[in-house]
């Protein structure tokens, strides 16, 4: 009889624990690039992408209204994802940032569930292209590509169940969005 | 047959309506007052201000048409006012999901290129994204 | 003769002003001064007593109601002829019963001028109840009250030209409708 509080209790603690756990992993998914922001002023051309939430279900809602095929690919990619974070800068000498710069992107990319899929390094030049993979039991809950050349620096953080295999199958043929490499905008802005 | 303005005069004579007319008349005032419980000057005054305008009908009838038309107009010039605003909200709205559609579009394709920038470097084809497993490294000298 | 008339105006003043007031009294007064007026009109038009009381109490139960409205006693007097005139009108489209006057009733001879037929002038009321309604208000209004055309014309809302020509045709049928009966009244001599 006095063991039920005790069982009870302990169910409790694990659920809590799970849930908070599941949160992480959603809070995992996201990475902070702030510290990137410094990287503005060596940069000759910067390119930031920040969509989520709203902006991101307004985008797909629009794609469904186009006939396009191409924009009915585009909507079938993003329609389920949770946010769309880039960071990418270019600069018109090496050695414009640091390691400790990425190393701090690393670092986020090292808590559970995370997982690094492919590293590609150039030891002469010391760049490191890599994609992580965020791994919610079978499901793909994030992805990062971290791409650290010489004159570039770029971050690609995907939030949510993200179709990587149709993204790297994408036309390369888009009908839209040509002008925005020369265009400022709210969510994104360029800077040459 | 002739006759006379005078003899039409006599003809139309006042006449007294008699006896106790006065008195009829008191009593049928009295019976109505008694039924509306106020006196006249009482319920009357409470739109003796409107009665003592005492316009003609042709008069009524055009400030109850000024007053119409009046009414008329703000109530179109609000239906106005409103479709514009709504017309304005869904143009930015538009305008709004136009924006983000470039967005997503533009992210996407930064996507694709640098995930196929990262493949093609370590010599993958862009249709075999490895799994969690095989975790690909390859170092280039 | 004129103090007396300004004296008069005064008394009527106060009168109407404590109607307004609720003087019932001050209101009984107001009804004797124009009673005779009122039931007259109605009367000469309807040509039945018992229908002329009954409109004259209506006639004067309404401007009990509209006292406030009143603004002087002439514009009481040009009230109550107006409200008379306009009352009678409505309840003369229903048919008019003619009947035969009584004795009593016939007018009296008038003072001035050469005495009249009493047969003549009972004959004129008689062709008078013949008449259409607004003939037969313009002419009561005009040999009545004495009221000229301008004044007829406010009264019953028509143009003044138009009162003028239904006057004179309303005399021309007035004529027409005397030798008629003269010449019945001697057929049936014969």
């Amino acid at each position: 009889m006095n063991r039920v509080p005790g069982t009870l209790m302990r169910i409790l603690v694990g659920l809590v624990l799970c849930c908070f756990a599941a949160r992480g992993y959603g809070q995992n998914a996201r990475l902070q690039l702030a510290n990137l922001e410094k990287l503005s002023d060596k940069a000759s051309h910067i390119t930031e992408v920040t969509l989520d939430g709203a902006l991101l279900e307004l985008a797909a809602k629009f794609m469904e209204m186009d006939d396009d095929p191409e924009a009915a690919q585009l909507k079938d990619i993003i329609k389920n994802l949770k946010g769309i974070y880039i960071k990418s800068f270019e600069f018109d000498e090496a050695s414009q940032y640091s390691q400790a710069d990425v190393e701090a992107i690393r670092t986020q990319l090292t808590a559970p569930g995370w997982a690094r899929i492919v590293t590609d390094v150039n030891k002469r030049t010391g760049e490191k292209n890599e994609i992580y993979l965020l791994k919610n039991g079978k499901q793909i809950a994030g992805v990062a590509i971290l791409v650290a050349e010489a004159r570039e620096l770029t971050v690609v953080n995907i939030v949510g169940p993200v179709p990587i295999e149709k993204i790297a199958a994408i036309e390369n043929q888009f009908k839209h969005g040509n002008k925005e490499e020369h265009k400022k905008k709210g969510g994104s802005h360029e800077k040459k | 047959m002739h006759f006379s303005e005078d003899d039409l005069r006599a003809a139309l004579k006042r006449k007294d309506p008699g006896e106790g007319f006065t008195q009829r008349v008191m009593a049928r005032v009295n019976q109505a007052d008694a039924k509306n419980k106020t006196s006249p000057a009482t319920e009357k005054s409470r739109w003796l201000w409107l009665r003592r305008w005492n316009l003609r009908p042709a008069w009524t009838f055009a400030v109850v048409a000024v007053l119409f038309l009046s009414f008329a107009w703000a109530g179109y010039e609000y239906s106005e006012y409103r479709h514009q605003k709504i017309a304005r909200e869904n143009q930015q709205r538009l305008e709004q999901a136009e924006e983000a559609r470039d967005q997503a579009i533009l992210a996407l394709r930064i996507a694709r290129n640098k995930l196929n920038h990262v493949l093609q470097h370590a010599q993958l084809p862009a249709d075999a994204i490895p799994s969690e497993n095989d975790k690909i490294r390859r170092q280039r000298l | 003769m004129e103090q007396r008339a300004g004296r008069e105006e005064d008394r009527l003043e106060l009168a109407l002003t404590r109607s307004v007031q609720g003087d019932s009294i001050a209101f009984a007064e107001l009804v004797r001064e124009h009673q005779g007026m009122v039931f007259s009109i109605a009367y000469h038009f309807l040509q039945d007593r018992a229908l002329a009381e009954d409109l004259a109490q209506e006639v004067f139960l309404e401007l009990y109601q509209s006292l406030d409205r009143i603004q002087s006693p002439a514009h009481l007097t040009y009230w109550l002829r107006r409200v008379t005139a306009n009352r009678c009108i409505d309840q003369g489209r229903r048919k008019l019963r003619r009947r035969e006057l009584a004795l009593e009733e016939a007018p009296e001879p008038t003072a001035t001028g050469h005495p009249a037929d009493p047969l003549l002038l009972e004959r004129l009321q008689q062709s008078l109840a013949g008449l259409p309604a607004k003939q037969r208000m313009v002419v009561i209004l005009r040999f009545q009250e004495g009221l000229g055309p301008a004044e007829i014309a406010e009264a019953l809302e028509m143009p003044v030209n138009t009162v003028k020509s239904t006057l004179h045709r309303s005399l021309e049928d007035l004529r027409k409708s005397l030798t008629r009966k003269v010449r019945e009244v001697r057929y049936a001599f014969f």
